[in-house]
């Protein structure tokens, strides 16, 4: 049954195109009521229009009298209406189970909301900013957010669900690729569809649709990615991914949180009137425990990456944060002329 | 025939023993502030509600003109655009301050109060040949706390204006992001701005709305004259008693939510917030018990309107008005059992999303009888297509509209991917101002010569209603476009593949915005050079017809006669005073001048 109804539909006026296995199925009855709409209108505006026409006022027409009511006619304009939205609810109500029911046997994604980011966290513990799924398998989506409302909607797919906090609500989907015969992932949008603050709009993402296979050998290669590349990468990929980018510049522009340009070994003014330096432990308690230390001028809006950040993570975080500040100099060997004299003078010292 | 500038208008007095009207007694602005005459409160509700839409308009422009085009730091080629990630910010910011305010001065302070405040409020006691509302004292506190709640919004307003001018922050916060809905945790623990003074502006106008409707339900039932039956009240009548009890049932769910809401965000009382340990559904569910009723504050006194009005310019009975009656009372009562649609995504119970599924097709029904009601009273009608009556035409059009295309969201499967799209936001705006901003403004066409003794200039007016219909359309059926092909609302930013449907939208805002300018220029200008109305101008059946325009101060020196409202027979056109005279009840004709005077 399933297969019956697994069909990639092109894009019309109306409908981007539907590439999951409930598309079909809400597209048709989104025509079918789009019909009756079409009908029930026309049938208004040209009643209205008409009457209104032909029986303006005119100098001599005589009015002939017409019927106060119409029990007849009253029922019939009662009854048919009712008989046509009970067929709607049903079908709507259909395509819904087939919306809600997840398979049991379904490849299980969690999801991460956070102001203005997604993480979908695969099974094997990896994270990725973009969503990744195998084609023609029943993927779950098990939804958290650490802060407010957010809503995962995949419009190609036609699913949509609120990401509520202290809530696990679920959603499920079985996506196809449109170009069957192709080895290349096909892209579609992810947008936050629950207002959640100032870069709402912006909380965007990507889902790709791989051939079974080749999702095994991208979610191998993904996890493996880190291994293979440096500190300094991993932590300009982690600050493009993880959604540290949303709110701190690179570039010295002040946005929702303070810049991270030269800010690694900088000192840092407090909210709370006192400074400290930005070293290695200061940025990790930042990103665990954000609340700890409120830098002047800002709000205390970030959120913790406590239990989703890896430590080695951290560590390449840190290692990037390093490679952009100007006020650390443990990456650069100290000028010889330097060493020299202090090395004299405690020699000098010590005799 | 025509007042001298600055001074208030003067009606006829002719064949009524008073001198003065109720606009030229007491004179003053305490005579207004202070005064018990429903009319009176009325036109001061009429100005500071339509001070408020202005205000509600300024910012649905502001919006529209930023979503022109999206702010992008990348072309679609990749290449920077020099626009910086704080001014992206920025903007952002702007834009949701600008789309809550639009929202929540819109709905609190424009639609709710709109058609029960200022015409319920002038017509309903004439249209029972009553003197006044039945408690005169509470409809001006009610007045009184409406000016009160709206304070709060000022603030608001001011707090923002202040910190983005000037950098100063009141105490509060300043501006409002949250949208009108004030979903928690959001609201409660993350946005800066001044929730509070915005939830107890909204607690405080929530006073108003209760008021007036527990002043209307005692009114309709202790004032109706001898002879008015139930089933003898005007159509506008059932309407306002079916809002009215709505406001008194739902109101005060919105009050306590609103006032948890505050102890949430001052105190730190857990009940919406997760983090506190409490669930931010809940929040929704006691939010959307007020606000899915509410909906049917807004559309019902409008239903009401476009039934008189139809009849008068149809010349005809209105058409099953037992259908048209119980059918006001039938979407007050399914009103509160439907408040669950809007959480068909929030993850609530598939049970729950079924069973309110159900219940939301059911109001479709009344609604849809009440369309082939009104098509059926033009039927064999002698139709004048004056500017009130091509309003309500408009409504017919927008309402049928706004009505079908909730069919796409009561199904769940289309509705799941529907809602929080532009889908959403072109269907209630049909519903919502296309329906009852058309109809507030036939209603006011409509008593416009009643409340001030002046005609308003038939050519101006339909001028202005083919701006504002066109300019209407223009800009919401786009976004049933680009919401039906996956745009969200609420985004600041859009992708590059919706700019079309943007730009055709925000073009229909400023034609709209145009037309409703004519349509306050027209309303001015006949206040200046109107012609003078007479007391019956378009041979409506109604009592409200049968005392001068404008009103004199106690509006009927003796009860009149109560018949069916909505018989128009005897009515007949006299050209010397350009009204209605009916022989029948004794009135003189200008070419029989002797027929005696009953009033």
């Amino acid at each position: 049954m399933l297969q019956s109804i697994l069909a990639y539909s092109a894009p019309t006026f109306w409908l981007p195109s539907g590439s999951s296995s409930v598309s079909g199925d809400v597209d048709w009855l989104y025509y079918f009521v789009y019909w009756i709409n079409v009908i029930f209108f026309l049938l208004v505006a040209f009643l209205t229009v008409f009457f209104a026409w032909k029986y303006r006022h005119r100098e001599g027409r005589v009015i002939e009298p017409s019927a106060g009511h119409s029990t007849a006619l009253e029922l019939t304009w009662t009854i048919i209406p009712t008989l046509i939205v009970i067929v709607i609810f049903y079908f709507g109500f259909r395509g819904f189970l087939a919306l809600e029911v997840d398979p049991p046997n379904s490849y299980e994604i969690t999801v991460n909301a956070k102001m203005w980011n997604w993480s979908f966290i695969y099974p094997n513990g990896f994270v990725s900013p973009e969503l990744h799924v195998p084609a023609d398998t029943p993927v779950r989506f098990v939804l958290t957010s650490d802060d407010v409302l957010h809503d995962l909607f995949i419009p190609d797919w036609r699913v949509k669900k609120d990401i509520v906090p202290g809530r696990f609500n679920r959603m499920w989907v079985n996506a196809e690729k449109v170009n069957k015969n192709s080895k290349e992932p096909e892209e579609h949008d992810i947008e936050c569809a629950e207002y959640c603050g100032t870069n709402h709009s912006a909380m965007l993402s990507k889902a790709w649709v791989h051939d079974r296979t080749e999702f095994q050998s991208w979610l191998i290669d993904a996890s493996n990615w880190a291994g293979k590349h440096s500190y300094v990468d991993e932590g300009a990929e982690i600050y493009k991914t993880r959604g540290c980018a949303q709110c701190h510049s690179v570039t010295g522009g002040i946005v929702t949180g303070p810049t991270w340009k030269d800010m690694f070994g900088s000192q840092v003014p407090l909210s709370d009137g006192t400074t400290v330096t930005a070293d290695d432990a200061y940025v990790r308690e930042s990103v665990l425990y954000p609340q700890a230390k409120i830098v002047k001028g800002f709000g205390p809006v970030m959120p913790s990456y406590l239990g989703t950040m890896k430590e080695q993570d951290i560590t390449a975080l840190i290692a990037y944060m390093k490679s952009i500040s100007t006020n650390y100099h443990g990456n650069e060997l100290p000028a010889l002329k330097q060493i020299a004299p202090k090395t004299t003078e405690g020699m000098k010292t010590a005799k | 025939m025509t007042a001298h500038a600055g001074t208030l208008p003067i009606g006829q007095a002719g064949d009524h023993e008073h001198g003065d009207n109720y606009l030229t007694h007491g004179r003053g602005i305490k005579s207004w502030l202070f005064t018990l005459d429903h009319k009176r409160i009325g036109i001061m509700y009429m100005i500071l509600v339509c001070a408020n839409f202005l205000l509600g308009g300024i910012f649905a422009i502001a919006l529209r003109t930023m979503l022109w085009s999206p702010l992008r730091m990348f072309d679609a080629n990749g290449n920077p655009t020099g626009v910086t990630q704080e001014q992206i910010n920025a903007s952002h910011n702007l834009y949701n301050h600008f789309f809550t305010l639009h929202g929540a001065v819109m709905v609190f302070l424009f639609i709710i109060p709109s058609i029960p405040a200022i015409l319920g409020n002038f017509v309903l006691p004439m249209q029972l040949g009553a003197k006044d509302v039945a408690f005169p004292r509470l409809n001006l506190l009610s007045f009184w706390i409406y000016m009160i709640g709206a304070v709060f919004f000022v603030y608001i307003l001011l707090s923002g204006v202040l910190h983005a001018a000037f950098g100063i922050s009141l105490p509060g916060g300043w501006g409002l992001d949250t949208g009108w809905t004030f979903y928690t945790p959001y609201s409660t623990a993350r946005a800066q701005g001044a929730v509070v003074a915005a939830t107890l502006g909204a607690f405080i106008l929530g006073f108003s709305s209760i008021l007036t409707g527990v002043n209307f339900i005692a009114t309709v039932h202790m004032l109706r004259p001898k002879g008015m039956t139930w089933f003898r009240m005007p159509l506008f009548i059932w309407a306002i008693y079916s809002t009215a009890i709505i406001q008194i049932l739902a109101t005060p769910v919105l009050a306590i939510t609103l006032l948890l809401l505050v102890a949430e965000r001052t105190l730190g009382v857990g009940i919406f917030d997760p983090a506190l340990g409490g669930d931010p559904v809940l929040y929704q569910h006691f939010f959307w018990f007020y606000s899915h009723p509410a909906v049917y504050i807004m559309i019902l006194p409008a239903m009401g309107v476009i039934s008189d009005v139809i009849v008068a310019f149809s010349r005809k009975h209105v058409f099953g008005y037992n259908f048209i009656a119980f059918s006001s009372i039938a979407i007050a009562l399914l009103s509160f059992i439907v408040w669950g649609h809007h959480l068909f995504v929030s993850g609530q119970s598939a049970l729950a999303n079924a069973i309110f599924s159900m219940l939301t097709f059911s109001v479709a029904i009344p609604s849809a009888i009440k369309v082939f009601n009104w098509i059926s009273t033009l039927y064999k009608g002698d139709v004048r297509l004056k500017t009130p009556m091509l309003y309500a035409l408009g409504f017919i059009f927008l309402f049928t509209l706004g009505g079908l295309t909730g069919l796409f969201l009561g199904a769940l499967s289309v509705d799941i991917y529907l809602t929080d799209t532009y889908f959403i936001i072109a269907h209630f705006h049909y519903v919502m101002m296309g329906s009852t901003l058309f109809a507030f403004i036939a209603g006011m066409y409509y008593w416009w010569p009643k409340m001030f003794g002046k005609m308003t200039n038939e050519t101006l007016g339909k001028i202005a209603f083919c701006f504002v219909f066109f300019g209407f359309n223009l800009t919401f059926f786009p976004q049933f476009v680009m919401g039906a092909r996956g745009m969200p609302r609420r985004y600041a930013s859009y992708p590059i593949k919706f700019v079309t449907e943007h730009h055709l939208s925000t073009t229909g805002a400023y034609t709209l915005g145009f037309g409703l300018v004519l349509v306050g220029i027209d309303w001015m200008y006949s206040l200046k050079r109107g012609k003078k109305a007479p007391e019956n101008p378009w041979g409506a059946n109604t009592l409200e017809w049968r005392c001068s325009s404008p009103p004199p101060h106690d509006n009927f020196a003796t009860t009149p006669l109560v018949g069916d409202p909505y018989d128009l027979h005897g009515w007949v056109y006299d050209p010397a005073t350009n009204g209605w005279v009916n022989p029948e009840l004794g009135h003189r004709s200008s070419d029989s001048p002797s027929a005696p005077s009953h009033h």
